[in-house]
C-alpha cells in the first residue's frame, strides 16, 4: 500500500507537467530531484537494489505516460548512477580503502554482475549528502552557463536566438553587463514566445530586433552567432528543439555562422531519436494557433499540424555549452557515460 | 451562426457574470434586455460580449446538487440559473464565467452528435495538452485512424476517419468509415461500418453492414450478414414502451430511431433530437437521398448548434392552424388577424412573407375538406369568409404582388387550383382585392410556357379587352 502512495507522487508530477503547471525545465528538474529525495529518505527500501527498483518503476511510468518528456527521465537515470556509485564506494572504502588505477580499469568489465542487494547502512546518508550536492549543482547550472557568456559574446556582435529560453535569456543578460551587442529574436510562430523573450531582453537595455520566422535566412548573413536553448540533446548530439530551429540551423550552416546550444546537464538524454518517427519524437499541439476554430467547416477538410519539436542533426551544432564549459557534438557520448550508467540507458 | 450567447460580465479581480442572458437564443428568454445602471455605477470596468458560445461545461459547488433534486423543474443548467436568479435565492452565491480563447478548447458531450464531434476534435489535438496517448495512423489505414492499444487489424482492411478503442480485433476486408469502435470489440471478415458507433464488447459476425448513424450498444452480438441502418441495437430486450422491436439474435434487439416530430412541438426538443444523431457527411447523405429528410446534411460537424428550424415554415403551419380553427369554429376575423400578427412577431417574419403565407394558407385550406370538383366551391366559401382578413393584408401594390405570387405557387403545385385559377383571380379582381395593373404586371413576368400560364391567358385577354373598352369609353 505504501508503494501505491509513492506512485501517486509521480502521477501528480506527470499531470503537472502535462497540464503545463511546470513550464520551465528547471522547475521540472527541481521537482523530480525533490521527489527522489523524498523517496530515498522516506521510501521503504533496505538495499540499493530495492531503491533502484522503486526508481525504475517510476521511470517506466513516466516513459509510458510522457514519452516526450526527457528531463525527469534524465534526472532519474542520473540518480540511479549516483546510487550505484555510492554503493560501490561504500563497499570499496570498507574493503580496501583507496582505489588503484588497476581497479578502475578492470572494474568496468564486471559491472553487470555487481550485486546491489547487500544491505549497506551508510548508503542512505551518503545518498542524501550526494543529492544535496546535486541539488546545488542544478540550482547553480544556469548561473554557471551564464558566466561563460563573456567568452562567447563580443562587443558589437549580432546574436540571433529563437523563441524563449530562460537559459539563453540569462546568458545574454550576463553578457550585456560588460558588452554592447545586438540581439535578433525570431518570433517563433505560432506561439510567439519570441515576443516575450524580446520584451524581457529590451528591459535589460539590450538592442533587440524581432523578426518573423520567414526572415531568418535574409538576416542570417548579418549574424555573428546563433545562440539557442533546446528541450533535449539526443545521444548522438542531435537536438530536440522548438519547431523552427532546424531551418535556423540550416541557414546558419549556409552562411557558416556558428550555432551554440546552451544545455543543462539534465537535458542530455541517452535516447536516440530522429525526425523520421514523428509520432514518437514529436507532440502536436492544438491546431487552433494555426487555423482558428472559427474558420468553420473548412476545418473538416484540412489536416492541420502544429508540431512542438524540431529535430536538428548534430552536424549543424557547433558547440554545446554546459556548466562545465564548451563541448562539441561528437563529445556528447562521453558526457553521457559520465552522467548515466550504461545499464540504465534503456529499460 | 445566428444564435450567440450574450453574457455581460463585470471585471473585478475575477470575472463575474452579473447577468447571464439567453444562452440558447430564443428558447431561453433573456432575463433582462436592459443592463441596470448599477452595473456601470458600481464597476469601473464593464465589458460586454455578444459573440460567445456556450461550451455547456459548468463547475458547481456541492450545494448545487441538492437544489436540483429539490426543484423538479430544474431540468437543465439554464433552468437552474434562471430559476435561482428569478427567485433570488442566490443569496451570496455567485455565478462566474471563464472566457476560453486562443488555443483553449472545450465542449460537453451530451449526445451522440457531440460525442462524434468532440472525438474527432480530440483525435486532431484540439484539446491539447489532453491528447490521445495512442498512435495516429495515417499511411496504411487511410486517413485519420486513431487506434488504441493491443488491437489486431488485418492489413486488407480499409479504415478512414475512425476511432478504435483498445483490444479490438478486426478481420479481413473490413471497411470502416467514420466509425467509432469501443474497446474489446470483435469484427469478423467483410463487415462494413460507416457513420456508426459500436459499443464495447460487441461482436459483429462476418458480412455485417452497419450504416447511417446506427448505434450498436454494449455486448451486442450480430449474426452473419446483418444489415443495420439508421437504428439502435441493444443486447437486452427493451422495456415495453417500445412497440416495434426487432429481434435480430440472442443478444441483439433493434429499435427504430423515433422520428415523430409532431408529438413534441417544442423547438428545443426537436433540435435535441436532431443532435442526438450522428452527423453524416454531405456526400454520404446525398447518395442516400431518400433518407435525407431526417438527416442533418446541411449542418457541419464543427457547428453543432447551427440549423435553425425554418421560422417561415413554422409561421405558415401556425397560420394554417389558426385559419382552420377560425373557419371551423366561426371565429371573428378580427381575432384571427390578431392571432396571425402575434405569430408573426413570434417567428419574426417579414411583412412580405406574412402576406404571402396568409394567402397561401387560405388557398390550401379547402384541401382539408374537399378535393377535385368541390375544391372551387369550397375555396370560394373560404374566401368569402376570410375577406376581412384579405382586406387587412392586401393593402398596397406590393401586397398584391405577394398575393399573386402565392396564387401562382399554389396553382403550380395543385391541379385543382390550376384548373380554376382564372375564376379565383376574377374573384380577387371583382372584390377589388387586386388591381388590374397588378395582375397585368404579374402576368408579364409569368413563365409563358407554364401550365398556369395557359389557364390564365383567357382571363388576361378578357381583362385587356375590358381595359380597352373602358379606355375607349373614356376617350369618347
Amino acid at each position: 500500500m505504501h508503494e501505491k502512495d509513492q506512485m501517486i507522487d509521480i502521477i501528480k508530477l506527470i499531470t503537472d507537467i502535462k497540464h503545463g503547471k511546470l513550464s520551465s525545465s528547471y522547475d521540472i528538474a527541481a521537482r523530480t530531484e525533490q521527489l527522489l529525495e523524498n523517496l530515498i529518505s522516506h521510501g521503504k527500501w533496505n538495499t540499493a537494489q530495492e531503491l533502484m527498483n522503486l526508481i525504475k518503476l517510476r521511470l517506466k511510468k513516466i516513459v509510458d505516460l510522457l514519452p516526450q518528456e526527457a528531463t525527469t527521465n534524465n534526472i532519474m537515470r542520473h540518480i540511479l548512477k549516483i546510487i550505484r556509485d555510492e554503493y560501490d564506494a561504500g563497499f570499496k572504502s570498507k574493503a580496501e580503502g583507496q582505489q588503484t588505477l588497476h581497479h578502475l580499469v578492470t572494474a568496468d568489465s564486471d559491472t553487470d554482475s555487481t550485486d546491489y542487494s547487500k544491505p549497506l547502512p551508510s548508503l542512505k546518508l551518503a545518498l542524501l549528502d550526494h543529492l544535496a550536492e546535486y541539488k546545488v549543482e542544478l540550482e547553480a547550472s544556469g548561473d554557471n552557463i551564464a558566466s561563460q557568456a563573456s567568452e562567447h559574446i563580443h562587443s558589437n556582435e549580432v546574436i540571433l536566438t529563437v523563441g524563449k529560453s530562460n537559459t539563453v535569456k540569462k546568458f545574454l543578460k550576463f553578457a550585456a553587463k560588460t558588452r554592447k551587442y545586438h540581439v535578433i529574436v525570431v518570433e517563433s510562430a505560432p506561439d510567439y514566445q519570441g515576443h516575450v523573450m524580446a520584451a524581457s531582453l529590451a528591459k535589460s537595455n539590450i538592442q533587440t530586433i524581432v523578426i518573423p520566422d520567414s526572415a531568418v535566412f535574409a538576416m542570417m548573413s548579418r549574424v555573428n552567432k546563433v545562440i539557442i536553448g533546446t528541450y533535449t540533446v539526443m545521444a548522438n548530439g542531435g537536438l530536440r528543439a522548438a519547431s523552427g530551429v532546424n531551418s535556423v540551423a540550416l541557414a546558419a550552416k549556409h552562411y557558416s555562422v556558428p550555432v551554440m546550444v546552451l544545455v543543462h546537464m539534465y537535458k542530455l538524454s541517452p535516447i536516440h531519436a530522429c525526425a523520421y518517427e514523428q509520432d514518437t519524437f514529436n507532440i502536436f499541439a492544438s491546431p487552433a494557433d494555426v487555423l482558428p476554430y472559427s474558420s468553420g467547416p473548412v476545418l473538416n477538410k484540412v489536416h492541420i499540424y502544429n508540431p512542438i519539436f524540431d529535430y536538428v542533426p548534430p552536424e549543424l551544432v557547433t558547440l554545446f555549452i554546459t556548466h562545465q564549459g564548451g563541448n562539441a557534438a561528437s563529445y556528447v557520448y562521453r558526457l553521457l557515460s559520465e552522467l548515466y550508467h550504461p545499464d540504465d540507458y534503456y529499460l | 451562426m445566428s444564435k450567440k450567447d450574450s453574457e455581460i460580465g463585470q471585471k473585478s479581480d475575477i470575472i463575474q457574470a452579473v447577468i447571464i442572458a439567453d444562452s440558447f437564443g430564443s428558447e431561453f428568454l433573456p432575463l433582462s434586455n436592459d443592463v441596470p445602471l448599477e452595473v456601470f455605477l458600481e464597476n469601473n470596468c464593464v465589458s460586454i460580449h455578444h459573440n460567445l458560445k456556450d461550451t455547456h461545461i459548468a463547475i458547481c459547488s456541492p450545494s448545487v446538487l441538492p437544489l436540483f433534486s429539490d426543484n423538479f423543474d430544474f431540468q437543465t443548467r439554464d433552468d437552474f440559473i434562471k430559476g435561482l436568479l428569478i427567485n433570488e435565492e442566490i443569496l451570496g452565491s455567485t455565478v462566474y464565467w471563464h472566457l476560453i480563447k486562443g488555443n483553449q478548447h472545450g465542449g460537453a458531450i451530451t449526445n451522440w452528435r457531440m460525442y462524434q464531434a468532440l472525438s474527432q476534435e480530440l483525435a486532431n489535438h484540439w484539446f491539447y495538452p489532453i491528447i490521445p496517448d495512442v498512435k495516429k495512423y495515417s499511411g496504411c489505414f487511410g486517413r485519420d485512424a486513431t487506434v488504441g492499444h493491443n488491437c489486431s487489424i488485418s492489413e486488407s482492411s480499409n479504415i478512414s476517419k475512425s476511432i478504435i478503442g483498445n483490444n479490438v480485433a478486426i478481420g479481413k476486408n473490413v471497411t470502416l468509415e467514420n466509425a467509432y469502435i469501443m474497446s474489446d470489440v470483435k469484427i469478423y471478415n467483410d463487415c462494413i461500418i460507416s457513420n456508426s458507433i459500436i459499443g464495447p464488447k460487441s461482436i459483429l459476425k462476418s458480412g455485417c453492414k452497419v450504416t447511417f448513424g446506427s448505434v450498436v450498444g454494449a455486448n451486442v452480438e450480430l449474426n452473419k450478414e446483418c444489415f443495420i441502418e439508421n437504428s439502435l441495437v441493444q443486447s437486452k430486450r427493451p422495456d415495453d414502451d417500445y412497440d416495434d422491436v426487432d429481434k435480430l439474435g440472442e443478444k441483439a434487439y433493434r429499435l427504430k430511431l423515433v422520428d415523430d416530430e409532431e408529438e413534441e412541438d417544442i423547438v428545443g426538443n426537436k433540435l435535441a433530437r436532431r443532435f442526438s444523431r450522428l452527423h453524416l457527411d454531405e456526400e454520404y447523405a446525398k447518395s442516400d437521398d431518400d433518407m435525407l429528410e431526417s438527416s442533418d446534411s446541411e449542418d457541419d460537424l464543427s457547428h453543432v448548434h447551427s440549423p435553425v428550424p425554418d421560422d417561415t415554415n413554422m409561421f405558415f403551419s401556425e397560420v394554417i392552424d389558426s385559419l382552420t380553427r377560425g373557419f371551423e369554429d366561426k371565429l371573428q376575423c378580427d381575432n384571427l388577424i390578431l392571432e396571425i400578427n402575434s405569430s408573426r412577431y413570434a417567428y419574426n417574419v417579414t411583412l412580405k412573407e406574412v402576406n404571402y403565407n396568409v394567402i397561401k394558407a387560405i388557398l390550401n385550406l379547402p384541401f382539408q375538406h374537399s378535393s377535385g370538383q368541390q375544391y372551387l366551391a369550397a375555396l370560394l366559401r373560404t374566401l368569402v369568409y376570410f375577406s376581412p382578413i384579405l382586406k387587412n393584408y392586401i393593402r398596397n401594390e406590393n401586397a398584391m404582388e405577394d398575393c399573386l405570387q402565392a396564387v401562382e405557387d399554389v396553382a403550380a403545385s395543385n391541379n385543382e387550383l390550376c384548373e380554376c385559377i382564372a375564376r379565383v383571380l376574377n374573384w380577387f379582381y371583382d372584390r377589388d382585392h387586386i388591381s388590374e395593373e397588378a395582375i397585368l404586371a404579374w402576368y408579364s413576368k409569368l413563365d409563358k410556357t407554364s401550365r398556369v400560364n395557359a389557364r390564365v391567358v383567357p382571363f388576361i385577354k378578357w381583362l385587356q379587352e375590358a381595359e380597352e373598352a373602358s379606355s375607349s369609353e373614356e376617350s369618347e
